[in-house]
């Protein structure tokens, strides 16, 4: 029992902080990505021992907090509610002069994207995983994972580009 | 792909902003008990009527006992095959063993050589050591990647052997599989740096987080047999060793020269883990040559043959450039 609660404590000091990474890119509030990952990490101490044994406790706390981080964004009291509702064309008038700036535009696109879409494009490459990988943690078909990533790509890639030519 | 390149560049920066402190493990462990222990209360409450429904579940559902697999464990693959008493995947590897486990492991990596390994303090599967040298006796030094319990395929040796340096992660993954002799292909790149046709290194994390391979391959030596993995790859077992950049780069390490008839060339090399408000992190030749690679999350991989460095060693800066955008500066 010491040395399983040792494991998860090594476990949360070395994933935690990656984990929390991710939440955030799928649900853009750094504060609600630490309650999802806590939350996570709870449920993950309740089944430590048959995960651990199974080998793959990144791979479930990942799971979890993914489709967490969805998850918190459909509920009522904490769903976003888009304060500025600019034409993209309008995007760009303001000073884009700093990259900071720039990368704030990145993430206005980022959380203007449809949440699947969102959480498709994070896992694919910011963690790196494969549209297997990826499909399986969002339970939905290989095809489903293919077309959201794209057009989320495509999303972000055209606010990237047009950032650039404004810098 | 260049979108690919972009838009996770661009994800990394966003994600580096965390101003959050970091979540106490310890906390966390505190939490998870009392979890624990009020689920079981609450469960003790109910558990006639939960043994009802999972029986009628049961009945109806004669699946529902049937575990799927998870998509992330590493598994064996047709690319791999077992190793006569060696773990498969992460558990074969990065563990310490006895100087006797590690002669067995060798002696089955490499029949043909009939010397023991030097007598070094510790012994390590994933780590590579020396055989001895018998005095007397005319026999060329050889060393042994003290294996893991997956043996590549001839086909993935050859395919090392064709791409040494390859520019893609998963294939540099499968060289550094082939002298690992581990199945590091379903392990996620924590940083990675290529110097196309000259050299790659990666540092690596296990799907459960158990295990780190740091891991550089080069174009021209050490000419290995199966791989051209470099010698100072080695797999550990978590949590990884964090150092500062200051720390990191003051000692040299990591970095070496070779001259032939005139000519020098220096190749440096470096993975490892810093301060987390480092964001990326330069090598510049004073007056000449230049490479910077990015960190994220404090991890770091460098990979720089400088083909015309100083005439005299020293000639070298690191600058690590903070997220506050202050830098530190590291002659060498």
């Amino acid at each position: 029992m010491v040395n399983r609660d040792q494991e998860y404590v090594e476990f949360v000091a070395a994933a935690s902080g990656a984990l929390r990474r991710t939440a955030y890119l799928v649900c853009g509030d750094w504060h609600r990505a630490d309650d999802v990952v806590q939350d996570a990490l709870c449920k993950l101490y309740r089944s430590w021992a048959k995960i651990d044994r199974d080998g793959n406790p990144l791979a479930y706390a990942r799971r979890t907090v993914v489709n967490a981080a969805l998850d918190s964004g459909r509920r009522p009291w904490r769903r976003e509610v888009p304060t500025v509702d600019l034409p993209t064309d309008q995007l760009w008038d303001a000073d884009p002069a700093t990259g900071h700036a720039e990368r704030d535009e990145v993430l206005a696109a980022l959380t203007r994207l449809a949440p699947r879409q969102r959480a498709c494009v994070v896992l694919r490459y910011y963690e790196d995983l494969s549209i297997e990988q990826t499909a399986q943690i969002l339970g939905c078909s290989e095809g489903t994972v293919k077309s959201q990533t794209a057009r989320g790509l495509e999303t972000l890639r055209n606010v990237i580009d047009r950032a650039a030519r404004l810098v | 792909m260049d979108n690919e390149r972009v838009v996770g560049v661009e994800l990394e920066r966003l994600a580096a902003t965390d101003p959050l402190a970091p979540i106490d493990p310890q906390a966390m462990l505190t939490r998870g008990r009392r979890s624990r222990r009020n689920r079981r209360l609450a469960g003790a409450g109910t558990s006639i009527a939960a043994v009802a429904v999972v029986a009628l579940g049961t009945t109806l559902l004669p699946n529902l006992n049937a575990t799927g697999t998870d998509a992330d464990t590493a598994g064996s693959t047709a690319d791999f095959t077992a190793v006569p008493g060696i773990p498969r995947g992460e558990a074969g590897t990065g563990v310490e063993l006895t100087p006797a486990e590690a002669n067995r492991r060798c002696a089955l990596r490499y029949p043909d050589i009939k010397r023991q390994l030097r007598p070094y303090d510790t012994f390590r599967a994933g780590q590579v050591r020396m055989y001895d040298l018998k005095p007397g006796v005319d026999a060329p030094s050889a060393y042994c990647i003290v294996p893991g319990g997956d043996k590549p395929s001839a086909a993935l040796v050859e395919a090392a052997r064709r791409d040494p340096v390859p520019t893609k992660q998963a294939d540099q993954l499968r060289n550094c599989s082939v002298g690992f002799w581990t199945d590091l292909t379903k392990w996620r790149v924590l940083a990675s740096d290529v110097d196309p046709g000259k050299s790659a290194t990666l540092v690596a994390v296990s799907p459960s987080g158990n295990r780190y391979a740091g891991c550089s391959l080069w174009a021209k030596e050490p000419p290995r047999a199966e791989t051209r993995m470099h010698l100072n790859s080695t797999i550990v077992r978590a949590p990884f060793k964090a150092e500062t950049f200051r720390s990191t780069f003051n000692v040299d390490a990591g970095s070496h020269r070779r001259c032939q008839q005139g000519k020098c060339v220096e190749q440096h090399n470096r993975i490892g883990l810093v301060e987390p408000s480092v964001v990326r992190i330069t090598a510049q030749r004073i007056g000449g040559g230049r490479h910077e690679v990015p960190v994220k999350n404090g991890w770091f991989a460098l990979t720089w043959l400088d083909t015309k460095p100083s005439a005299k060693v020293g000639g070298l800066k690191f600058t690590a450039h903070h997220k506050d955008g202050h830098t530190e500066v590291i002659p060498r």
